[in-house]
């Protein structure tokens, strides 16, 4: 197995220098596939036969859901990085995740209550999916909140993996939550062994709305990295070669 | 891998898999405090307990909504394909209550095993479909079975036969002509 | 568009108070993810500036102070004092920064610590 490029992406150097190449490209096509998904989906689609117009929230609603749960596993995983190899990237990218990922949860949570109202008849319910998402921003911000409580970056790291690694266990916990408990929220439209539950024009704009905001997230998280490694290599000549350069970009 | 980033691996391993034992043990231990769901053969047949605060649903059974034209008062029988049960509601219903459609009620089973709900929400499934292709399954389904006062007339995504007690989730994906019960 | 006029695009039969204000919302979130890494890039590049024009002043007052008082080894302290081939950050030591170049240095020093950027 040719480790070298695991061990390439370890230098913050090289991660910096990659990803500012990529960042415009990457921007581009996200701001593309967010506008289209959103604006396809917010008027360019039929309503739903039982819930009329209210459904058009998924558009919304599901990407920042998936999102805030797929950014999680991306911090648990970069916690194991962070404990295991002492990787420094690794815990930039778990503190940089971390505000993307409390905001989508938060943009999750709200969507959903705006859109239970004229669906279920209530903003919340304490049934397993709403309630283990509740907790998984809790968790967010525990996390953002540990990282600022600790001074000393090496402790605040292997604090902040740690916490991430209890709380990843809540993952599964929100996925299976519609099948093991009886809960309000319905079980999944999209699966990963059957037919989506959902005509194609609503599915399209629904797919395009998902890849926008993992698209989204990959440049905003770029962005963020790439300030932290600038703080956190200060001292090092090429990060003052950019600095006096007056770091364009 | 040398030998002390393994064992750092073992021991974050260890540490995630402690944590998920012991929340898997929690959930369990609490499953039935968190659990007072009821369907509505379980209240018929007198599973749940008389008296009180539990959790119930079911789909509406077409024609047996009454309203009280004095009050805000409804009744209604809800079905799971195994058993019935009557609810009585006070209330203004949810946007989304309709004969054929999911309910989810939080009140307490009278002597008569009638189901007093204090809070009445809607509950719908999976699947997301424009008023046209459902206008077409109901025609499709109308004309198949020939009987428009079948009880799951209207009610495209649940299959009677695959409907479970504990949810509303029923497995089938949509768009697919009923067999005639 | 599937909407006949925009008076019912922003109606949506009823559910427009609903859908409008949630866009609204998931609006003000991205905005949010992309001022915020924006702005603490400005920050946090401005403040390496500070600290690399602190340092630079304060290894040539240094270079120059040395020169000043010791006329014997002039020219050999000059050559190597020229900020280029000198790292800046290098050997830094914070009793040092606070020497030379007073509270504006005080201040990148007190946000740079070991207590690295704040989340914004």
């Amino acid at each position: 197995m040719n480790w070298t490029f695991f061990h390439k992406l370890g230098s913050p150097k090289w991660f910096y220098e990659i990803s500012g190449k990529w960042l415009p490209w990457l921007a581009i096509l996200a701001a593309l596939l967010m506008a289209s998904g959103l604006i396809w989906g917010l008027m360019f689609t039929p309503p739903d036969y039982l819930q009329g117009n209210s459904y058009r929230i998924i558009f919304l609603h599901v990407p920042t859901a998936f999102l805030a749960q797929a950014i999680y596993v991306m911090m648990a995983c970069a916690g194991v990085v962070t404990l295991v190899w002492k990787m420094k990237l690794a815990d930039m990218a778990l503190k940089c995740c971390a505000p993307i990922g409390a905001s989508f949860c938060l943009l999750a949570l709200v969507t959903g209550a705006i859109w239970g109202k004229p669906t279920w008849g209530t903003w919340w319910v304490w049934d397993a999916r709403l309630t283990s998402m509740l907790i998984l921003l809790f968790l967010y911000m525990g996390v953002i909140a540990l990282r600022g409580a600790i001074r000393n970056t090496n402790t605040a790291a292997k604090a902040c993996a740690i916490l991430t690694l209890v709380g990843v266990i809540n993952i599964p916990i929100i996925k299976f939550s519609v099948q093991w408990w009886n809960t309000l929220h319905q079980g999944a439209t999209l699966k990963l062994t059957e037919k989506p539950s959902m005509a194609p024009e609503m599915l399209w704009p629904l797919l395009i709305s998902i890849a926008a905001f993992y698209l989204f997230f990959t440049v905003v998280l770029i962005l963020r990295l790439r300030t932290e490694i600038l703080d956190r290599e200060r001292r090092t000549k090429w990060v003052h070669k950019i600095v006096a350069a007056g770091a364009g970009n | 891998m040398n030998p002390v980033r393994k064992q750092r691996l073992l021991l974050v391993l260890l540490l995630v898999a402690g944590v998920g034992i012991a929340v898997a043990l929690a959930l369990f231990a609490l499953k039935e405090n968190i659990n007072h769901y009821f369907s509505p053969a379980q209240m018929a047949s007198g599973e749940a307990p008389i008296g009180q605060k539990i959790r119930g649903g079911g789909i509406v059974v077409p024609g047996t909504v009454k309203r009280d034209p004095d009050s805000l008062k409804v009744t209604f029988r809800i079905s799971d394909g195994d058993g019935e049960v009557e609810v009585e509601y006070t209330g203004i219903l949810p946007d989304l209550f309709k004969e054929g459609q999911g309910i989810v009620g939080t009140g307490k089973l009278d002597e008569n095993r009638r189901f007093v709900a204090e809070e009445l929400l809607a509950k719908h499934d999976e699947n997301y479909m424009p008023p046209e292709v459902q206008k077409a399954i109901d025609k499709a389904h109308g004309s198949k079975s020939g009987d428009k006062s079948d009880k799951t007339y209207g009610t495209p995504s649940y299959q009677q036969e695959n409907a479970q007690p504990e949810s509303l989730q029923p497995k089938g994906s949509e768009s697919q002509p009923l067999e005639s019960q | 568009m599937y909407f006949e006029s925009f008076a019912s695009l922003i109606h949506m039969d009823g559910h427009g108070m609903y859908v409008w204000p949630t866009y609204g919302i998931g609006l003000l979130i991205i905005a949010y993810n992309i001022i915020s890494p924006l702005r603490a890039r400005k920050r946090i590049v401005a403040q390496i500036q500070r600290q690399v024009r602190g340092s630079q002043s304060r290894s040539k007052s240094f270079s120059q102070n040395n020169s000043l008082s010791q006329k014997k080894s002039f020219s050999h302290k000059k050559s190597h004092s020229p900020a280029a081939d000198h790292q800046p950050g290098a050997t830094d030591d914070l009793s040092e920064k606070k020497k030379a170049a007073g509270p504006r240095v005080k201040v990148s020093t007190k946000n740079q610590g070991v207590r690295e950027g704040e989340v914004e």
